[in-house]
């Protein structure tokens, strides 16, 4: 379309500046002009490359490699140097650039005239603040507390940084906090009474087990990753047994389908059992070693247990359950992993019992390539700095103790006033109950509760006794329909943050690759922003930082040095100390996963060692039980101390 | 700011004139009822349409927000990557325009947050560039070249979508003059670009640069 003659040439118009000069003369209203240097034809073969990592509640927490040209993320890939994400993604992940360039994002503040009622304002981030720091004075000063403003936050974005949301809570005073988990808590307590800690072993030694049961799980859709260690195993020669009351994708690859009745699990694990006693299977060295209450749990098995009621209970033919329990018990390192769904059940503790007892009296417990793989939260030493704020001086709260989630590692302060905390699996029933003071108001980030906590239809109602809900999202939920105020939060491509898995053993650095898009901000500068408003309508009201630097704080959540001054000094550091003295490297199995953990990045911030990550760690402070990990059984001095109730699940 | 001013255009080359192009811009850039309301009277006026006797513009601004703002899904998002069919903000069409306002020594304000293909920063980059062509000089064939390009290779392919994405939504009346307007001024302007682009020959297109 060029006309003959004009001096514009394709070359031209692309390289060209003709025109720059004029740019101040022109009667744009919208449009800037340029600075020198951007104003420089850019280079379309320039790419940047960042790392992030995947922030969804999924077993693989893989790390990426963002590609950025002209301040666009132009795809992304995932990280070789990771031998678990191996170069690549799931489909969810490898479509991240959409939901960052999604034309539908959260995309300014907003203001909704009538919960659901689609009428929305555009507000400014600092009328947004204002209205909501009023709101919360106004709390305050009614109640004299402000046990009224409540937060509910789960798995919805797992950077580490995401924690300052409740560090946010806990620097206006004490609150009220949806606590617990509606995720794995059955299995969690199961683990810690067996194994006094859930330890799991390194997936990547999968490769190594000569027997795998799949129980309960359905990696190759939810855990593409682990898929590949299994499949390997299985190429070297290892029985895959997949049990899941659904044929899934993974079951299709295995070599053996069971599907049980659902919860008749623990049936079915103590009939292989007492099959295995029959047949004088079990590892006596191991159980006679390392094991307490091992003669009780035989009896039980004698005296209550038959393959033949585990057929009836299960559905799965007797001939069966005895074929896979000795192919299981003969197998040299055999491995069970335990899925989430299995002990979502009335049943479910003891049935990750039976599981865990079935992997111990082989003697797989504690070994390279064995195992019951439950899951991990080995290398969630961070120091949780932007966690842990203190409330302003002077602060009323609940009087007595509170529960705290599973991601919470924090010790619990000397105050004698804490937050109140309610149960995060009735958030509908405790907003509805809840009294001296109500819960007012709600702050909901990092989760859509109308689409993941029970009782939608009382959810609604109890939401509607709120006065004031402010969502954080990136997209318009349910939730979000039925708040006041939304927030547009950043990406994971948008932020600084760091990734850790409770299943695999890497960590990944998340990088802040592109400019946050329209008006969206991270949740440490939402913090920041808030301190400000309240600060400045009520000096002293807010003790967190009205200025942030997010790499910096990412940072904080490695050095080890800034936990040492601050309030926190007997909270995590002194914690990782102790796992320390507590660490045997060299026991029977585990070596491998011992030896990292490996960053997977080579971009971290200089002020981030590694001390966070170390794998293992079993003192963790309000662990259920004393005993020593998975990862240590053999040690004579650390052998089992639980009562026999052990073996009895 | 300027020393080529509105008053040195000539309006008649302009659907609505150059205040009409302007009052677009606002509209689709308006951030609230009272945007909304100033930028719809003057289109009302510049394009000689009437705006309903009564109006009630908190609830066009509710119904602004519904079509182009958020936070719900958009029917009808006012940005030309949205129209792909791969509707991804930032795509090679928003880095084209970007290169465009490069061009012209200009950017979008904090550049990287708000796609550079919001149709406000394209009606603003038409104005500059209509501005540029009526004062001549030695500006003025690249102005209008690029002022073809803009028109023509970017702004046909998306904006009639857009428009059409508007009118299939019930959409309140000073939307509807705001979306018709544009609709008459993209006409006339690719009107006037068809009867001048006949004596043109057919070379390459100045801006293929897709990735
Ligand atoms: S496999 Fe899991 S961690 Fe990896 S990209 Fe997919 S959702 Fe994210």
């Amino acid at each position: 379309m060029t006309r003959k003659g004009n001096s514009l040439s394709r070359r031209g118009f692309l390289r060209g500046t003709a025109l720059a000069g004029a740019a101040a003369m022109l009667p744009c209203g919208l449009l800037v002009p340029n600075s020198a240097e951007a104003a420089e034809a850019f280079n379309p073969g320039d790419f940047t490359t960042f790392r992030n990592a995947c922030p969804r509640n999924c077993y693989d927490t893989c790390s990426i490699k963002t590609y950025v040209k002209d301040g666009v993320v132009q795809f992304i890939e995932g990280a070789q140097e990771s031998t678990f994400t191996k170069g690549g993604l799931c489909v969810k992940g490898y479509s991240y650039p959409r939901k960052l360039y999604s034309p539908n994002r959260v995309k300014y503040p907003m203001v909704q005239d009538g919960r659901r009622s689609g009428k929305w304002r555009r507000v400014s981030w600092d009328e947004a603040m204002d209205r909501i720091a009023k709101k919360i004075l106004e709390l305050k000063e009614r109640d004299d507390n402000l046990l009224g403003l409540g937060l509910t936050k789960y798995s919805g974005n797992f950077g580490i940084t995401n924690y300052v949301v409740e560090g946010m809570m806990s620097s206006l005073g004490y609150t009220t906090r949806f606590v617990g988990t509606p995720c794995w808590p059955a299995g969690i307590d199961a683990q810690n009474y067996d194994m006094g800690n859930m330890w799991c072993n390194d997936p990547e030694d999968m490769v190594k087990a000569k027997y795998i049961i799949v129980w309960g799980a359905n990696p190759a859709w939810c855990s593409v990753h682990t898929m590949k260690y299994i499949m390997e195993a299985k190429r070297r020669g290892a029985k895959v047994v997949v049990i899941d009351p659904v044929f899934t994708q993974t079951a299709a690859k295995g070599d053996v389908f069971w599907q049980p009745e659902t919860s008749s699990d623990g049936a079915l694990a103590l009939g292989m059992a007492r099959h295995i006693l029959d047949k004088g299977m079990v590892d006596r060295e191991f159980v006679n070693t390392y094991a307490i209450g091992f003669d009780e749990f035989e009896d039980y098995l004698r005296n209550n247990v038959t393959v033949e009621w585990a057929a009836e209970k299960s559905g799965i033919p007797a001939e069966q359950i005895r074929e896979v329990a000795e192919e299981f018990a003969s197998a040299d390192p055999a491995t069970i992993w335990i899925g989430y769904g299995l002990q979502r059940h009335v049943n479910g503790g003891a049935t990750v019992r039976s599981i865990d007892a079935l992997v111990a009296m082989t003697g797989n417990v504690g070994r390279e390539g064995g195992g019951a793989r439950y899951g991990h939260l080995q290398t969630w030493g961070f120091n949780y700095h932007a966690m842990i704020q203190s409330p302003p001086e002077g602060s009323k709260g609940f009087v007595g103790g509170a529960a705290k989630g599973e991601f919470d590692f924090t010790e619990a302060d000397e105050a004698s006033y804490s937050n109140r905390t309610v149960n995060i699996n009735k958030t509908a029933q405790e907003i509805l109950d809840s009294a001296d003071p109500a819960i007012s108001m709600l702050w909901v980030s990092c989760k859509n509760p109308f689409a993941q906590d029970f009782d939608r239809p009382k959810l609604e109602k109890a939401f509607d006794k709120l006065e004031m809900v402010v969502s954080v999202e990136q997209f318009f939920t349910e939730t979000v329909a039925n708040s006041d105020i939304v927030l547009p939060v950043t990406t994971l491509f948008e932020e600084w943050t760091v990734n850790v898995s409770y299943w695999h053993y890497w960590l990944g650095i998340n990088e802040q690759a592109v400019k946050p898009l329209h008006e969206s901000k991270s949740n440490l500068e939402i913090a920041a922003l808030l301190s400000k408003k309240m600060n400045e309508l009520s000096p002293g009201s807010c003790t967190f930082p009205q200025e942030v630097d997010t790499r910096e704080w990412l940072g904080k959540e490695f050095n080890k040095a800034s936990t040492t001054t601050s309030a926190s000094a007997t909270g995590p550091t002194s914690r990782t100390d102790r796992s320390r003295r507590s660490w045997h490297p060299r026991q029977r199995g585990m070596t491998t996963s011992s030896e990292r953990p490996r960053a997977s990045t080579n971009s971290s911030p200089s002020s981030a060692p590694r001390t966070g990550t170390r794998p293992c760690r079993n003192t963790r402070k309000g662990a259920r039980a004393t005993t020593p990990s998975a990862c240590s059984p053999r040690t004579p001095s650390s052998a089992f101390t639980r009562s026999s109730s052990i073996w009895t699940g | 700011m300027s020393n080529v001013s509105y008053s040195d255009m000539k309006p008649h080359q302009i659907s609505g004139g150059i205040r009409g192009l302007q009052f677009l811009r606002d509209f689709f850039a308006a951030q609230d009822a009272d945007g909304i309301r100033a930028a719809s009277e003057g289109i009302s006026r510049e394009f000689g349409s009437q705006l309903p006797d009564v109006v009630d513009w908190l609830e066009v601004e509710y119904d602004f927000n519904r079509l182009f703002v958020g936070p719900a899904a958009l029917p009808a998002p006012p940005y030309a990557s949205a129209y792909e069919d791969d509707p991804t903000l930032m795509s090679p069409r928003t880095l084209e325009v970007r290169n465009l306002y490069r061009r012209m020594g200009l950017a979008t304000p904090d550049q990287g947050s708000i796609p550079d293909d919001h149709i406000s920063f394209e009606l603003d980059a038409l104005l500059g560039l209509v501005a540029l062509e009526n004062a001549g000089g030695p500006n003025a064939p690249d102005a209008s070249a690029m002022r073809e390009w803009l028109v023509l290779n970017h702004m046909s392919q998306w904006v009639p979508r857009f428009i059409t994405a508007v009118t299939e939504e019930d959409a309140s009346a000073p939307v509807l003059l705001a979306i018709r307007s544009l609709e008459r001024w993209l006409d006339a302007e690719r009107d006037r670009l068809a009867d001048t682009q006949t004596e043109q020959s057919g070379e390459e297109d100045v801006h293929d640069q897709k990735r």
